[in-house]
């Protein structure tokens, strides 16, 4: 076992720690529930893990931060984009020492949370902890480490988005449906607000104790709360930014782009939490659009409706925040063909009020598949969970959530198919404007 | 030999109260003598910035402090080019005359000892 009091001794040392003989923590025992995580608290630290008893574990600090809290625009990615620079050792020893143990560090951001991963040996536990802490507690957020490492690395992100304009359309559509705070953009599109004392404060905001949990899959309990209360106990206490509830409001944008082609269409879906309603999730797999297998146009509402249309692709997914849902829609398509395939779209969205019932069947299943692989997936649920356990003190448990598909009935998802056209909707066209169609054309309200 | 290697001694100095008595009257004397306060000068503008290190640490600034040192460079080759010393009022004040460069130095050459240590790690048997 690693602690940080075996550091000092120089990373000869920990080399030869790095390739120790026994895999003792190793539970050999079958798992009953891997689905299913246990939540505790740990120094008024909320811990969520689960042991499937795999050799590797994923070990990921969700701190309630993204873009939806912060305080000036920007300065959530900056945040993000500072975790593993420079804390108490520096950012390169600490890389060199991941590398040495075999693990590998990350941070993503969302429009709710930051969160922090590690991936690492079963073993390497409490290194790793004490490296997920060392971020939230030390890192030093200095305005030269901001100008030589992490602005051209956030500026590398932002010429991303710009270049993708699914994902451009995307984030706009964020932005026209809820308008500020969850609608602003993810990611900095300025520089102007990220100076050092903005985001040295915004971190105190963000990285305190009531506003993070630890999340582990293929960890112990006692181990994670154990480490989890040592190296976290200098973290300061609090209970993070506060809010506005969303709002959705809706409407249209455009833009030009001269790097392809995309429409967002999106609706109000469902909030997650305790009342989040599955039928939304039925709806996104009704509509579909990705094949099951490969070089067929699949079966769902959305392959048909543009599989007569050579090179586009729509299709419909549901995000649930906190206090508010989305249910959109992505087409892509040469710039010509986006008008007629956007009206097959809106036909089919119009038809989810007359959806057969072998259809909904078939959605239920593969929204059942989606649930549970998502949250087989290590890296992806984490998330999720610990979204949840920040909320309400309890993890999301995926049992609940396939019992829910299994109860839906098909008139619910009719209901809530027809439900999606009574509201305004969100319209974004990204690429060619000269070309794309708007809301009207495709018999939207908007 | 680094920029930093004076310090070490500099600190063993200032960690001996009793030494440090008796050497910070010759050092301020020494400092005074050398005569670039009387050019509106501070210590850290004499340091040769011809190589990476001071290079990479002069990027590191913050902007203000880097404009001042501009400044001071410059009025100081004026001073030297007419052949004069600044007005008695202009000169650095002792308690002005604060190192702001070497602690970035100094971090640099930290960074740069350990990334050449992590380079060459061998395996402990």
């Amino acid at each position: 076992m690693l602690a940080r009091s075996t550091l000092p001794r120089g990373p000869s040392q920990l080399l030869a720690r790095a390739a120790p003989p026994s895999r003792c923590g190793l539970a050999t025992a079958a798992v009953s529930n891997p689905f299913h995580y246990s939540v505790g608290e740990s120094a008024g630290i909320k811990v969520a893990s689960r042991d499937d008893g795999g050799p590797t574990t994923t070990l990921a600090v969700v701190a309630r931060g993204g873009s939806r809290y912060e305080t000036a625009p920007g300065l959530a990615h900056g945040l993000e984009r500072f975790a593993f620079k420079n804390s108490r050792r520096s950012a390169l020893r600490l890389q060199r020492e991941t590398e040495l143990l075999g693990g590998s560090l990350g941070s993503t951001l969302s429009r709710e949370n930051i969160v922090l991963r590690a991936k690492f040996l079963r073993d390497d536990l409490p290194y790793f902890v004490e490296a997920l802490a060392d971020v939230l507690i030390h890192t030093k957020y200095s305005p030269y480490e901001f100008n030589e490492q992490v602005a051209s690395t956030m500026a590398f992100e932002l010429e991303k988005l710009h270049h993708t304009p699914a994902t451009l359309a995307l984030e706009t559509a964020h932005n026209v449906a809820f308008h500020k705070g969850l609608g602003s953009s993810r990611l900095a599109l300025t520089n102007k607000y990220l100076t050092n004392k903005h985001i040295t404060e915004y971190s105190k905001e963000v990285y305190n104790r009531g506003n993070i949990a630890v999340v582990a899959t293929g960890a112990p309990r006692l181990g994670l709360e154990k480490w989890t209360a040592e190296f976290f106990k200098e973290l300061p206490s609090g209970t993070g930014p506060a809010t506005a509830p969303a709002k959705y409001y809706g409407g249209e944008n455009r833009l030009f782009s001269p790097h392809g082609n995309a429409i967002v269409i999106a609706f109000p879906g469902s909030a997650s939490g305790p009342s989040f309603k599955v039928e939304y999730t039925v709806l996104a797999y009704l509509l579909g659009g990705e094949a099951s297998t490969k070089w067929n146009a699949g079966m769902s509402l959305l392959s048909q409706a543009v599989s007569e249309i050579p090179h586009t692709t729509a299709v419909a997914k549901h995000v649930a925040y906190t206090d508010a849902g989305l249910l959109y829609v992505t087409i892509e398509g040469s710039g010509s063909a986006l008008t007629q395939a956007g009206k097959n779209v809106v036909s089919a969205i119009k038809s989810l009020g007359q959806a057969k019932p072998e259809d909904v069947k078939r959605a239920v299943a593969l929204a059942k598949f989606g649930v549970l692989s998502a949250a087989e997936d290590r890296s992806a649920g984490l998330e999720a969970v610990g979204q949840t356990v920040i909320a309400s003190g309890k993890a999301l448990q995926v049992e609940g959530l396939v019992k829910a598909l299994d109860g839906v009935t098909v008139e619910a998802v009719k209901t809530a198919g027809k439900k999606l056209l009574e509201s305004k909707a969100t319209f974004v066209a990204v690429g060619d404007t000269y070309l794309l169609p708007y809301a009207e054309d495709l018999g939207l309200q908007v | 030999m680094g920029f930093t290697s004076g310090l070490a001694l500099c600190r063993a100095i200032v960690a001996r109260p009793w030494l440090h008595k008796i050497m910070a009257p010759i050092a301020e004397t020494y400092n005074d003598l050398a005569g670039y306060r009387k050019l509106g000068l501070v210590r850290d503008d004499l340091i040769a910035e011809e190589n990476e290190v001071v290079q990479e640490a002069l990027k590191r600034l913050p902007p203000k402090v880097a404009y001042d040192r501009v400044y001071r460079l410059r009025r100081a080759v004026q001073c030297s080019l007419a052949h004069t010393i600044l007005p008695k009022e202009e000169h650095t004040k002792p308690e002005r005359d604060i190192s702001y460069l070497m602690p970035y130095i100094e971090e640099i050459e930290r960074e740069r000892k350990e990334r050449a240590e992590l380079d060459s790690l061998t395996r402990a048997r």
